[in-house]
């Protein structure tokens, strides 16, 4: 399967994906990582964890907060070991909904294009 | 000369060292000191990536103390870090001036001594600490710049 795995300080990635849930419903491919203090090298090793204990062999999206974070270093590190996964940094809502709604519907280099577009189509002035 | 600012911090270039502190820093250029990253190219296009905007150069030790003398960068205002206080002190043996070293990260790990919520040390790294100090470097702790400096030479019973 196609999974995404949510990384964050404290509980940021955990209560997106409760809110997401909340909006499209329970979604098994995704996972959350929440840390707290860790060096990279740690993260590195707790994120090695998740893909190893889950079948992910249609590629993995791993989100995080901020580019050029300890996440992000940490799963760009991780991306240079296996296959199939991109890292996708300012998570938000409607990236993990598109990844809900869509993951069926495209290969994984199209549903990824297609998540930063969602994404970047929800940052906007209302 | 240039101006140093050192920084130890297990994470190197990471969000605090982009979004918190070189706002304020408002350095040169970052100097990542790491004879490892150095050697790798695509874990030097991780960090080089991590910073950004920011000028970003990776050097071995070696490579950091004969950087420091060049002439080009003598007015340069550099950001040098590196993941642990063994690091600065190759770099002091080496030749480098360090007047003071601010820890920012140093993680949790099994078998280390907590310091501060941001700081926990092997007895390496207390080695490391002492010769720093026994050599007049001041010893600084601070994770982020709102957050009050610790005198870490005193946490560690040095002074």
């Amino acid at each position: 399967m196609v999974g995404c795995l949510v990384l964050s300080h404290g509980k940021v990635a955990q209560a997106m994906i409760d809110a997401t849930r909340g909006i499209v419903g329970e979604c098994e491919q995704l996972f959350t990582l929440t840390v707290q203090d860790l060096s990279v090298r740690e993260i590195h090793k707790r994120i090695a964890a998740v893909i190893e204990k889950h079948d992910l062999q249609d590629g993995l999206f791993i989100l995080v907060g901020l580019p050029g974070g300890s996440f992000s270093n940490a799963a760009l590190h991780i991306a240079r070991e296996f296959e199939k996964i991109h890292v996708i940094s300012g998570v938000n809502l409607s990236v993990l909904i598109s990844f809900i709604t869509k993951h069926k519907k495209y290969n994984f280099e199209e549903l990824g294009q297609v998540m930063l577009q969602d994404g970047q189509r929800a940052l906007t002035m209302l | 000369m240039p101006q140093l600012l050192i920084r130890i911090d297990d994470r190197l270039i990471h969000g605090q060292v982009i979004v918190a502190w070189c706002p304020v820093l408002s350095p040169d250029r970052i100097l990542l000191c790491d004879d490892e990253i150095a050697e790798i190219p695509w874990e030097r296009d991780i960090f080089e990536r991590a910073a950004g905007d920011i000028q970003v150069s990776i050097c071995t030790v070696v490579e950091t103390i004969d950087f420091l003398q060049r002439p080009e960068i003598t007015h340069e205002k550099i950001f040098l870090i590196a993941e642990s206080p063994a690091t600065i002190v190759r770099l002091l043996q080496g030749g480098a001036e360090i007047r003071e070293v601010v820890v920012g990260g140093m993680h949790y790990d099994e078998g280390k001594r907590k310091v501060a919520d941001y700081i926990y040390v092997t007895p390496k790294d207390i080695e490391s600490f002492r010769v720093l100090h026994q050599n007049h470097v001041k010893l600084c702790g601070q994770n982020i710049p709102n957050c009050k400096a610790i005198d870490l030479s005193s946490c560690l019973k040095f002074s």
